[in-house]
């Protein structure tokens, strides 16, 4: 394979490691959410209202 | 204390006093600092050095009493009741403005009672002076019993004398739970067996409010409640007539306010800017001339950049080696990234502007002149803050609103502001409006590009009031809320500051859209030139079906039949059918998306694409705007196609960060969902309309 076309094969390929890993990193709050103690907003128990 | 440890101290007070202009000046750390309440929303830590001490600095968010009523005050006042805590300090230095002592000083008597080393900094004294008030600082100190220093953070006066007696050991002068009238000190004394604290005010607080998290305290707690029926509401305001009263006796003695010797600039410009009806005229003049200003000073740089850009691009195709690496970097990343650095100029104009405005204090009067009007909407006065950072970015905004007490005011301002137009969305109107409005249109005095995308700001603006008062018909009131904040003087915005923080947001801007786009530029790329058995065989087929054609013509089919049969086409043509009705072909389509990660991408996408479908090197806008639809003939980008653009970019969510933040702060995925969904929905929609009315 012509050593330019390899170089954008290994560009592609990390650039959609880094989006993929970009996403996942931006939704995974799950654990996030264990450690909180569950006060949410609109139901009447963010901060001591 | 041994003499070279360090000594560790937390700055805490009011909102809106100079606390982080104190920590940066001890510090001398870029924070944000803002002259308008809100701006510090988590603790900063910084180091000094004094006589060759160390000095921790832990700058904490401003809190208006130890009654929290948002989510950052309720954070503050378990920090200070925390003194297992590892982080805790050996003493407090809680900063009050001389401008506004009686409130501040509120706090200072509340704070007292957790019998903590504290050192009281009166900030702005240089500004106090110029309004004729005049402090007896040693009175004071004998009146609260702790040690005063005289400062004024702006301008470093006094701060060697806070850090030496920052190091010293400050005494903590035991008193009499002065705050509990004598009838209800017995409720207090039965209480404390339940809670467990020798000290009365901590007793006090874990009785009137919830501060643990220990179900077991607060069970017992109700029942203590209901036995003895204790009026919870009652205490807390006897204990605050007490307070004021102590704060005022104090006061009279050590404070004076002679106004005849006041230079005070800030009453005498306060009555135009704060007038009901004058201030709003002035507030709409004042944005008039920012979006002016955004499209005159940016359009020389602008065309520079586009010009250097293309420059650039035909430079590289003659230059570089012919190869497939060769073709990414001219026809993918330059374009990509061109269109991104392109938008630079106007973002950076607008972020100085708005922290000029910030700085100078006039972002205060906006919040308190639009408190009235913010109500009606089911929002509060403080969701300005949020508003207008929105106005930079969605993210930052959301968070800001942790400063709206009310829960219902706080989740419709969540709600809504991501409607207001952020920097992202500038670029994808700029090049949109300069698609269907020429450069030199103008109405009257003023430039035509400027007032439309004057327009889509006051759109999202409008959109965000619609969708609040929806909103605030749909969610349950819970209290009446009221807006509690004192207006800063009007100052000469600090140049550092101003400058520290447009070069953060440019730079944040640049870096983190950049990063993406030059991703998805390379995988656009890849995407756009490969493809199945069709587009192999492009060559053949051309050749074959179309030899009357000239060599050239061929050429220039090749590209637009090579690229419609590669990959990312026929992810294009699947979406087709969903987007043709609003007067998108499947390039729009891709280009909205891959802007779904951020919207900005948009721009640096549909540079790609037209880059690579076109065989000469031309600026941006030039090749939109020669693009045409080759079944009707007509530009692509006409004013239907323009419109239903700008409308679906103006109301649809496209931003991933924005979702999260969204989750983080609501807890909701109920909530994220909906504002996810009525976005989407409303920008279809009104895309759809306006191109059916409009072609």
């Amino acid at each position: 394979m012509d050593t330019q076309v390899m170089i954008v094969y290994v560009l592609f390929t990390a650039a959609v490691f880094w989006l993929g890993l970009r996403f996942y990193k931006t939704y995974n709050l799950k654990k996030e959410k264990q450690q909180s103690n569950g006060k949410s907003c609109g139901s009447d128990r963010c901060g001591c209202n | 204390m041994s003499e070279k440890s360090p000594v560790r101290i937390a700055l805490v007070g009011n909102p809106n006093i100079g606390k982080t202009t104190l920590f940066n000046k001890l510090c001398g750390l870029n924070h944000r600092t803002g002259n308008y309440p809100g701006v510090t929303v988590d603790k900063k830590k910084g180091t000094t050095k004094h006589n060759g001490h160390t000095i921790e600095v832990m700058d904490l968010p401003g809190i208006n009493s130890l009654y929290p009523k948002s989510k950052d005050e309720e954070l503050v006042v378990k920090y200070l009741l925390d003194r297992k805590n590892d982080n805790y300090p050996d003493k407090f230095v809680l900063v009050v403005s001389a401008l506004n002592l009686k409130k501040n000083l509120y706090l200072l008597d509340q704070v007292k009672d957790l019998n903590i080393q504290i050192i009281l900094a009166v900030n702005m004294i240089d500004l106090a002076e110029k309004r004729g008030v005049f402090i007896n600082y040693e009175t004071l100190s004998t009146h609260f019993g702790v040690p005063v220093v005289p400062i004024s953070a702006k301008k470093n006066k006094g701060l060697d004398i806070l850090k030496s007696i920052v190091l010293n050991d400050v005494e903590v002068v035991q008193r009499q739970s002065h705050f509990i009238q004598e009838s209800d000190k017995d409720i207090l004394n039965q209480f404390r067996e339940i809670a467990f604290d020798k000290n009365d005010y901590k007793v006090f607080l874990r009785l009137t409010q919830r501060l643990d998290d220990n179900p077991q305290l607060e069970q017992a707690k109700d029942v203590f409640i209901r036995e003895h029926e204790v009026n919870l509401r009652m205490l807390r305001k006897n204990a605050s007539i007490l307070r004021y009263k102590f704060v005022n006796e104090g006061l009279k003695k050590a404070l004076k306010i002679d106004k005849t010797k006041a230079i005070d600039f800030t009453s005498r410009a306060d009555r135009f800017l704060m007038h009901p009806v004058w201030g709003q005229v002035i507030f709409v003049l004042v944005l008039l001339m920012v979006f002016q200003a955004i499209f005159w000073l940016a359009s020389y740089p602008m065309d520079w950049i586009d010009v250097g850009f293309s420059n650039l691009a035909e430079w590289s195709s003659s230059t570089l080696p012919e190869g497939y690496l060769s073709s990414l970097i001219t026809e993918g990343l330059i374009p990509g990234i061109g269109g991104v650095v392109i938008f630079v100029p106007q973002i950076t104009i607008l972020f100085l502007l708005f922290s000029l405005l910030e700085e100078s204090g006039y972002m205060s009067r906006i919040v308190f002149l639009n408190d009235k009007l913010m109500q009606r909407f089911g929002m509060s006065g403080k969701s300005i803050v949020p508003m207008i950072s929105g106005m930079a970015c969605a993210i930052p905004a959301i968070m800001a609103a942790r400063t709206i007490e009310n829960s219902r005011e706080r989740l419709i301002t969540i709600l809504v502001t991501p409607l207001l137009t952020c920097s992202a969305r500038i670029p994808v109107y700029v090049l949109v409006i300069a698609l269907v409005i020429p450069d030199e249109a103008a109405v009257g005095i003023f430039n035509a590009q400027g007032l439309a995308l004057m327009g889509m700001y006051l759109l999202g603006v409008l959109m965000t009031f619609v969708v609040a008062f929806v909103l605030k018909g749909i969610m349950k009131p819970t209290y009446k809320s009221y807006l509690l904040m004192e207006l800063p003087e009007y100052l000469v915005p600090d140049l550092k500051n101003v400058l520290v923080r447009v070069w953060t947001n440019v730079k944040s801007f640049f870096w983190d859209a950049g990063k993406i786009i030059v991703a998805t530029a390379i995988i656009l790329f890849v995407l756009a030139t490969n493809g199945g058995e069709d587009y192999q065989n492009a060559e053949q087929y051309v050749n074959e079906n179309f030899a009357e054609l000239s060599e050239d013509e061929q050429s220039v089919y090749l590209s637009s039949y090579q690229i419609e049969k590669s990959y990312l086409g026929q992810i294009g043509k699947t979406i087709e059918p969903v987007i043709k009705p609003l007067g998108y072909d499947w390039k729009i389509g891709i280009s909205i998306v891959t802007s779904l990660a951020a919207r900005e991408v948009f721009v640096g996408t549909i540079s790609v694409i037209y880059a690579i479908d076109s065989e000469e090197t031309m600026t941006i806008r030039d090749r939109l705007k020669n693009e045409v639809n080759p079944n009707t003939g007509k530009p692509v980008f006409g004013l239907a196609t323009s419109i239903s653009l700008l409308l679906f970019y103006a109301f649809a969510l496209q931003c991933m960060s924005t979702v999260a933040v969204t989750y983080k702060e609501t807890k909701s995925i109920k909530w994220t969902a909906i504002q996810f969904g009525y976005m989407t929905a409303l920008a279809y929609f009104a895309a759809l309309i306006a191109y059916q009315i409009l072609s």
